[in-house]
């Protein structure tokens, strides 16, 4: 429990306001491309940092087992990814990890070349029924 | 007028998910800085501020810190004269790359080889005035450039850039940078060749180009982190060095290769480097170069050339700790510098070396109080300087003390530091004192500074409001008679600095400073007031970025007035994919900016020329 209370304060104290301000939009404007017609979604998020962030998010739920989430943000740990974990929508925050499983990981918000992206991956929409709306359809790709 | 029409900030307020990545981006450079409040006045450059000014060189960001000028020098190095004055000494400076110092043993400076140095490896720059360096655990310097270089987690992927311009300039940068399951690496390469106007002098043509190659590389396993580089420069002599100020050949060669190692553990820091630097430099003039031949004047016709070699070894470990609200860093290093020359004067010919030991113990002490709002800070230092040669041992020691107080929207910050700056190698031997007449009983320039500032922020504004008193004696000067010499009067000066910086969001925003300095000699050797106004702007795949430098002019002291200057450049930046951009940049575009006086000559230099750049970069 310190050790979560310690990451939490680190995570507080190294991001700014603004930064967490601007990422919680980005965050609100993929879950709501994604799940248009829910009004709370179960999210298990690996990285203490972004679990602030989506926390803050009205209609988001944190769970403690990814077991019982509709989404789950992961940001280093490949493990996670069980079979059974890879029939749920797998967001990831590392360009690293969507190129290693991109069979599992349906898309990322993760930092390439220097700056901030977002990736969907067509064939894993397809797999669980997403349909983006047009102004998304930019970040779609079909291979990486 | 002109201009005004042009610093029209333009708005973009959009919540679109592609605008919202740029902001985010934007903010979380500002969220990387790694800036001490406490170790002086400081002023920051982000990464997103580089990009948009489409800075390619050091020069281009050094020459917008507020208070000083970097200019040329007759020589072609690029150096520093604080407001008011003339060329600042070369050791009041340090300059960082990531944690590496990258100053020589000789000069007790960077600039005779980084003064120019490329940046497209630089995530940001942050620049500390007045400031003592215990903060950062190296040596004194009143003025600390710390460069930080991109890192592999966020810059992970290929970049090359291409640059040229209408003087004939052009340059390449690569970068690859990868983490892996073993741990991750930055490399970067750069290779230039930097043309400029040609000037004339007595029907003379004046050549100041310049052509770098640099290779860097950090690769981080765990805990371990390994930074090496190899820099080259290769500059022609512009003015050079001799009686008429017309070379007729002659320039600089000079070479840095360094490797720096760190271990970090919690809050242990502890480090190794090794620095190997080499400065070849000949003059030729028309009518001679002068040197000294063990206390008589003569003139060398034929050849002047230098050979300077130095090699530097570091250690250093520091931790910190934390009790409540007290925070404190202790830390010692020991450094061991042997610097060579040799030289060759038409027939004669000089060889010598000297090695300084230099070893340092420092504490920075930090308490708070009030909830954490107010910082009391107290930083002390002792270094002990032995050399191998018949120079007088040196202890010295280091006094930094200061508030900051967090009120609501303002903050307050007042400090006081006495410190001092290790005198040059070159100037305390060699023993036979060619080619100049060295001193080895120089002692170092001492000084207090005292500065107070306010910052005002509020939801789109920050403003600063500086003032600064500094005190400094055993000023060092040369004369070809007597040599290398200290003054005996001490040099008073007041600043005065304001800094406003106005949001309309994270992507356009416009920087104002303005600054102001008296001495108490009432010297006029360079501008001693000027405003620098920076605007950022960006519209959809456009970034615009628009510079006015503002220099006054002043009465030279041997007569002779100096006109203001006001340099306009305009850089614009079209991001035809998020991968693939394409900039140009207009520097100087009216020919009006700040010209350089030389003391000898009654003539005058513009330090940076109009020159039109294309830029384009490609990333994968």
């Amino acid at each position: 429990m310190i050790r979560i209370f310690a990451l939490l304060f680190t995570a507080v104290l190294l991001y700014s306001e603004e930064t967490s301000q601007i990422q919680k939009e980005i965050y609100t404007q993929i879950l709501t491309s994604l799940f248009p017609k829910k009004s709370v979604i179960k999210i298990w998020v690996e990285n203490p940092r972004t679990l602030l962030v989506l926390n803050s998010i009205p209609f988001v739920h944190i769970v403690s087992k990814p077991k019982n989430a509709d989404v789950l943000v992961i940001y280093k740990n490949s493990k996670i990814l069980s079979p059974q974990n890879c029939n749920k929508i797998v967001l990831c925050e590392s360009y690293k990890l969507i190129k290693k499983e991109k069979e599992c990981i349906t898309g990322g918000f993760f930092w390439h070349k220097g700056r901030p992206n977002i990736i969907f991956l067509e064939k894993n929409l397809h797999k669980h029924h997403l349909h983006l709306p047009k102004e998304m359809e930019q970040f779609i790709e079909d291979e990486l | 007028m002109r201009y005004l029409l042009l610093f029209l900030p333009l708005f973009l307020f959009s919540a679109d998910l592609t605008t919202l990545l740029q902001k985010y981006k934007a903010s979380s450079d500002l969220s990387r800085l790694t800036k001490k409040e406490s170790a002086g006045i400081v002023q920051v450059f982000t990464r997103q501020e580089l990009e948009s000014m489409q800075a390619y060189t050091l020069k281009d960001v050094l020459k917008l810190i507020s208070l000083l000028h970097y200019t040329i020098a007759p020589n072609n190095l690029y150096l520093f004269s604080l407001a008011s004055l003339s060329y600042l000494p070369t050791n009041v400076l340090r300059i960082y790359i990531d944690d590496h110092d990258i100053t020589s043993a000789t000069f007790t400076s960077a600039l005779p080889i980084w003064s120019d140095m490329p940046i497209e490896c630089v995530d940001h720059i942050e620049v500390y005035k007045a400031s003592s360096s215990i903060e950062f655990g190296n040596e004194p310097a009143l003025l600390i450039i710390r460069i930080y270089t991109k890192t592999p987690e966020r810059d992970n992927g290929n970049k090359i850039r291409t640059v040229f311009d209408d003087r004939g300039s052009k340059g390449v940068d690569f970068y690859r940078a990868d983490t892996t399951d073993i741990g991750s690496y930055f490399l970067y390469g750069h290779i230039d060749v930097l043309r400029y106007e040609k000037e004339r002098r007595a029907g003379y043509e004046i050549n100041r180009d310049s052509d770098d190659t640099l290779l860097f590389g950090k690769f981080i396993y765990q805990n371990h982190n390994i930074e090496t580089a190899h820099y080259h420069t290769h500059r022609h002599p512009f003015l050079g060095h001799g009686k008429a100020l017309i070379p007729t050949g002659g320039g600089l060669g000079a070479t840095h290769d360094y490797l720096h190692y760190q271990y970090k553990k919690d809050t242990s820091i502890a480090e190794f480097s090794l620095d190997s630097l080499t400065y070849d430099r000949s003059y030729k003039d028309l009518l001679g170069v002068y040197y000294n031949d063990n206390g008589r004047p003569k003139m060398a016709k034929e050849e002047w050339f230098t050979h300077y070699r130095d090699t530097i070894i570091y250690l250093g470990m520091h931790n910190d700790f934390v009790w409540n609200d007290f925070e404190a860093t202790f830390g010692i290093f020991f450094k061991n510098k042997k610097s060579s020359q040799e030289g060759k004067f038409d027939t004669l010919r000089s060889r010598t070396s000297l090695t300084k030991q230099m070893y340092s113990f420092y504490g920075d002490l930090r308490q708070y109080f009030q909830n954490r709002q107010t910082m009391l800070f107290l930083s002390l230092k002792g270094d002990l300087y032995r050399f191998n040669k018949i120079i007088p041992q040196r202890k010295k020691a280091i006094v930094r003390t200061g508030l900051i107080c967090n009120l609501s929207h303002t903050q307050l910050k007042a400090s006081f530091t006495r410190s001092y700056l290790p005198v040059e190698m070159y100037r305390i031997y060699p023993d036979s004192s060619v080619p100049y007449i060295t001193n080895p009983y120089l002692k170092p320039l001492t000084y207090q500074l005292f500065h107070l500032e306010t910052i005002y922020t509020s939801q789109n504004w920050k403003f600063t409001l500086r003032y600064g008193y500094q005190t400094g004696k055993n000023f060092i000067h040369y004369s070809p008679s007597k040599g290398f010499y200290n003054l005996e009067d001490p040099i008073h000066l007041h600043i005065m600095e304001s800094e406003l910086r106005y949001y309309f969001d994270p992507l356009n925003f416009i920087v104002i400073d303005i600054y102001g300095a008296r001495n108490s000699h009432h010297l006029h050797y360079s501008p001693d007031f000027g405003i620098n106004l920076q605007t950022f702007n960006q519209l959809g795949k456009w970034n615009i970025y628009n510079e006015l430098i503002y220099k006054n002019g002043y009465e030279k002291k041997k007569g002779g007035h100096i006109d203001h200057s006001l340099a306009y450049s305009f850089a614009l930046k079209y991001n035809v994919t998020p991968d693939f951009t394409i900039g140009f940049k207009a520097q100087n575009i009216a020919k009006s900016g700040f010209r350089q006086a030389i003391s000898k000559i009654d003539q005058t230099f513009e330090v940076y020329d109009r020159r039109i750049m294309a830029n384009l970069e490609y990333t994968f």
